[in-house]
């Protein structure tokens, strides 16, 4: 990524670089039990994580192991089966446009143009027309989609959709970002695009990431802190040091390569030799 | 409905090509697909219109091949030129007078325009029910069911009913609603609604199932209220899907309609056929037939037009 060389910074440098916008989350024995014919089945069990505010926390773990439990609970729209979920404080009861999502399919209303979608959340909370337009102008600029705000969702391709979401849920000012393997479906390079644009947003607003993700590259490439799931707990809870932005070279990097083979010991995949 | 666009927006995911890096602004939108060639869409025209000109040539050849009769000059399969000629004329006998056209039973002549004039009046009869039916039965089959499916007690009470309704033989109980509503307008109508509202009510509680989940999700995440989450986004992607249901409830909207003048009704085109059918009139019965078909099919044309721009947004629109 040439694109990638502004801002040499470090997580803590970024961290004290401005007002911080997102809230602490806070979870507290946290179970979610389903009920599978008559069999039950433990999809979180005993969580108890607090994510800082502005911190920018990646949830790796295999398919069905919790993390996107553990994210639907956050957002609201599941409820633990035990245990308690609190952001600053306030224990979470439902949506709110506190808690802001970005899915893993595509969530853009294809009925509504791009522009009426990015000011949706806006309109929902009864920010006047002008003010939500020009905030909704402003992210569609930062994610360098304001030539499509006119365009229905069906022209765009399947990354400028996820930049839509992106701009989407920043506009709506959420105090906390949940995003669920956000990028899993497009390609590589799009991905890498993506990554950058979001931590750049990130470090813009301040607001607190929580990132779902099976990919632990891309972990180590955006988090600060990388939370390991497997059958429902965690398993491991690393901090990333490391220098942002990270360019590809910077997962080579000793350090990096032993916190990869770290988490993919925890994952259930030895590896030989330390990488 | 929804679920065919998730497909396809997922299928464009895939394909999409790697953008080139540092493309964010030089990326293009992605171009619908170009639509069938002119050249091929003229072939096809041209070919349904030797399809219609080949089936016509067959039902003058039956004509020709079997030559019973019902009564004598009556055919069991009436030609082109009885179906053109006489059968217009006849029809003359169902004008009422008017329009400086006097009625063959006032003594007028039987005459072409007399008998276009019967077509018209009738048809015109036959077409104000279905419009009347149609938006009563749309409108209040939607309503309900909107109410229905908007609570999650209503979609599991409404489950059984529901789909008994779908198998009810509806056509079968018009002499119920005439001895309810009578066998003039309000009888037909009447009938038309309810045959019509609940194609409409099935479809919009099944279309209301089949809403995706992450639509309402997003809405809810993005801090939409029930009510608000409820327009804005169950009923718009709704529509994909109550397109087909718009279609079934014309189709069903004619049926019901005809069937109803079958019985007691004084007008309408349905009625014509009945009564040609007490004389052995195959001719009239044939040319009614085509009436309707070109009717319906208009009819269906136009509604086509005026719901295709509901679903502009629609990934590759087609209608």
């Amino acid at each position: 990524m040439t694109a990638v060389t502004e801002n040499h910074k470090t997580t803590e440098q970024v961290e004290n670089s401005g007002p911080v916008h997102g809230a602490e989350l806070v979870a507290t024995n946290v179970n979610k039990v389903y009920s599978r014919a008559g069999q039950k089945f433990h999809a979180v069990e005993d969580v108890s994580v607090t994510i800082k505010p502005g911190e920018f926390v990646c949830i790796v773990g295999p398919s069905g192991c919790g993390k996107s439990t553990m994210m639907n609970m956050a957002t609201g729209l599941l409820e633990p089966t035990d245990g308690e979920l609190a952001l600053d404080g306030e224990p979470i009861r439902g949506p709110s446009p506190d808690r802001g999502l970005v899915f893993q399919k595509d969530s853009v209303f294809p009925w509504m143009k791009v522009i009426d979608n990015v000011t949706y959340g806006l309109k929902c909370r009864g920010v006047p027309k002008e003010e939500r337009m020009s905030i909704a102008r402003k992210f569609l600029a930062e994610v360098n989609l304001t030539h499509v705000e006119k365009s229905w969702p069906k022209e765009l391709s399947g990354g400028m959709l996820k930049r839509v979401a992106i701009a989407t849920a920043f506009s709506n000012a959420p105090k906390l970002l949940l995003m669920d393997e956000p990028f899993a479906s497009v390609d590589y390079v799009t991905r890498l695009q993506l990554q950058k644009t979001v931590l750049d947003l990130w470090a813009e607003h301040r607001l607190t990431v929580m990132f779902v993700t099976h990919d632990v590259d891309e972990a180590l490439t955006l988090a600060d802190r990388i939370i390991v799931m497997t059958n429902g707990r965690v398993v491991d809870d690393r901090r990333v040091a490391a220098e942002r932005p990270r360019r590809l070279e910077a997962l080579s990097t000793p350090t990096m390569l032993e916190h990869k083979a770290s988490m993919l010991q925890h994952l259930g995949l030895p590896t030989e030799g330390g990488a | 409905m929804t679920a065919p666009v998730a497909e396809r927006a997922k299928e464009k995911l895939s394909s999409d090509p790697a953008p080139v890096a540092g493309a964010s602004k030089a990326e293009k939108l992605v171009k619908p697909k170009a639509n069938r060639p002119k050249l091929n869409s003229r072939l096809y025209t041209l070919g349904s219109v030797l399809v219609v000109v080949v089936l016509a040539g067959l039902w003058q050849l039956v004509g020709i091949i079997d030559t019973r009769e019902v009564r004598p000059g009556q055919p069991f399969f009436p030609g082109w030129q009885i179906v053109l000629t006489d059968t217009v004329t006849g029809l003359a006998d169902y004008w009422r007078g008017g329009l400086g056209v006097e009625s063959v039973s006032a003594g007028g002549e039987r005459t072409y325009i007399g008998g276009l004039l019967a077509i018209v009046s009738h048809g015109w009869d036959t077409m104000m029910r279905i419009i009347a039916g149609l938006l009563i039965g749309a409108v209040i089959g939607s309503l309900v069911a909107l109410v229905v499916s908007g609570s999650v007690w209503g979609r599991r009470l409404f489950a059984m009913p529901t789909a008994f309704l779908r198998t009810f033989p509806l056509l079968g109980l018009i002499p119920m609603f005439q001895l309810w509503f009578g066998t003039a307008f309000a009888g037909a109508v009447t009938f038309i609604a309810v045959a019509v509202g609940v194609i409409f009510f099935t479809g919009v509680v099944n279309a209301v199932a089949n809403v995706d989940a992450i639509y309402v999700q997003n809405a809810k995440t993005l801090g939409a209220r029930p009510i608000r989450t409820y327009v804005t986004v169950v009923l718009p992607s709704i529509l994909p899907e109550m397109r087909s249901t718009i279609q079934l409830s014309l189709a069903m909207a004619w049926t019901a309609a005809i069937a109803s003048e079958f019985v007691g009704a004084q007008s309408g085109l349905g009625y014509i056929v009945t009564h040609a059918r007490y004389f052995g009139f195959v001719d009239r019965m044939f040319l009614i037939g085509i009436v309707v078909v070109i009717m319906a099919s208009l009819t269906y044309y136009l509604v086509s037009r005026v719901t295709k721009r509901l679903v502009v947004w629609m990934p590759d629109a087609q209608g």
